[in-house]
């Protein structure tokens, strides 16, 4: 048991952790979060050998709502942008593309937003379904329309 | 039909849908050129959104325990996870074997490379434990490409044309022909 859900955390571990920093802006935070969220999920359902991805997304979504409604921190926070080894001046272009990707992100409806941020980190459609209680022909149809969306206002933007 | 593109994205396709998929990509540019950006828009996600969890296995710190699950009814419950945390990776710590191993630094390299006649090119190397991975059709000049997490590092690679024919990637210099024949290009990452 303990080998499968090591295999389990490991799998999932880089999964969640981009969610959470994606959903929170905080990388210690959200390493919190990860971290009890595996332990809960192993607490509740890990002995019994059921090993469950929606539900340690749910465990992890609450525990975040929980903690931002503590602290009364409901506003998106700016999500850090991703350094490269590149030159300065390739390094500022993906800075200024990674900004724009992000500013339109936000402006999807949370959901769809969240959806597609766990189809991006490598979650499966069926995992997102079972996590937001949706059929996964409802979520193929929504990361489709979430990604053709982006694309749409990263077009016209440009414009 | 337009959420194959996504499923395609995302490894969700069965081999019914793989079939459908390329259909729709090779009689229809406006799909193609839609697949295309599409993955492009997916780089700029990817670099976005796919962050890498610190690896660690100290237990979380009190003070954001105590902010997170400051409940008093709680109190037990988060007592006796913290217990079988502990428990847990303890145990784990004892197996040399079971650590976490940390892994290299991951970049995303794009290959390319021009063919033309060509209806199908695949690329195998050391960053995708030697599976076929098929190319992107780009433009209508007979460019193929593909953006592929590599770990930092020294890699061997090849392009392989419709499926049989092995061709080294004609960009790089550095190549060396492997146990079975076939010279492979070999790619160095920074770390």
């Amino acid at each position: 048991m303990t080998d499968k859900y090591t295999a389990f955390y490991q799998e999932y571990r880089n999964k969640l952790f981009s969610y959470l920093v994606y959903k929170s802006g905080d990388s210690e935070l959200s390493r919190d979060i990860m971290q009890e969220s595996f332990t809960r999920h192993f607490h509740h359902y890990g002995r019994e050998a059921v090993i469950s991805p929606a539900l340690l997304f749910t465990i992890a979504r609450h525990a975040l709502v929980d903690h931002l409604r503590q602290q009364n921190k409901f506003q998106v926070v700016e999500n850090s942008i991703p350094t490269t080894s590149a030159d300065e001046e390739n390094s500022f272009i993906a800075r200024e593309k990674s900004a724009r990707i992000n500013k339109m992100m936000n402006r999807l409806p949370e959901q769809d937003r969240d959806i597609l941020t766990l189809a991006v980190t490598g979650v499966a459609y069926k995992e997102i379904a079972a996590t937001f209680k949706l059929s996964v022909a409802n979520v193929k149809v929504r990361v489709h329309r979430a990604r053709t969306r982006l694309r749409q206002m990263m077009t016209d933007e440009v414009k | 039909m337009d959420h194959l593109i996504s499923m395609y994205i995302d490894n969700e396709l069965d081999l019914d849908e793989k079939i459908r998929f390329l259909d729709h990509v090779s009689g229809s540019s406006r799909y193609k050129n839609d697949a295309v950006a599409l993955l492009e828009q997916e780089k700029l996600l990817h670099g976005a959104i796919n962050k890498t969890a610190p690896v660690t296995e100290k237990a979380p710190s009190r003070s954001r325990l105590v902010q997170l699950f400051s409940s008093p009814s709680l109190g037990w419950a988060v007592a006796a996870c913290l217990l079988l945390m502990v428990s847990f990776f303890v145990t784990r710590d004892f197996n040399p074997q079971n650590r976490v191993a940390v892994e290299p630094a991951t970049v995303f390299h794009r290959f390319v490379v021009h063919q033309e006649n060509t209806r199908q090119m695949e690329i195998t190397g050391s960053f995708t434990n030697w599976q076929r991975v098929p190319l992107v059709p780009t433009g209508t000049k007979g460019y193929w490409e593909i953006s592929l997490p590599v770990s930092a590092g020294e890699h061997r690679y090849t392009f392989i044309v419709d499926g049989s024919k092995f061709l080294p990637d004609p960009t790089v210099a550095a190549q060396e022909s492997d146990d079975f024949g076939t010279t492979n290009s070999i790619l160095n990452t920074g770390a």
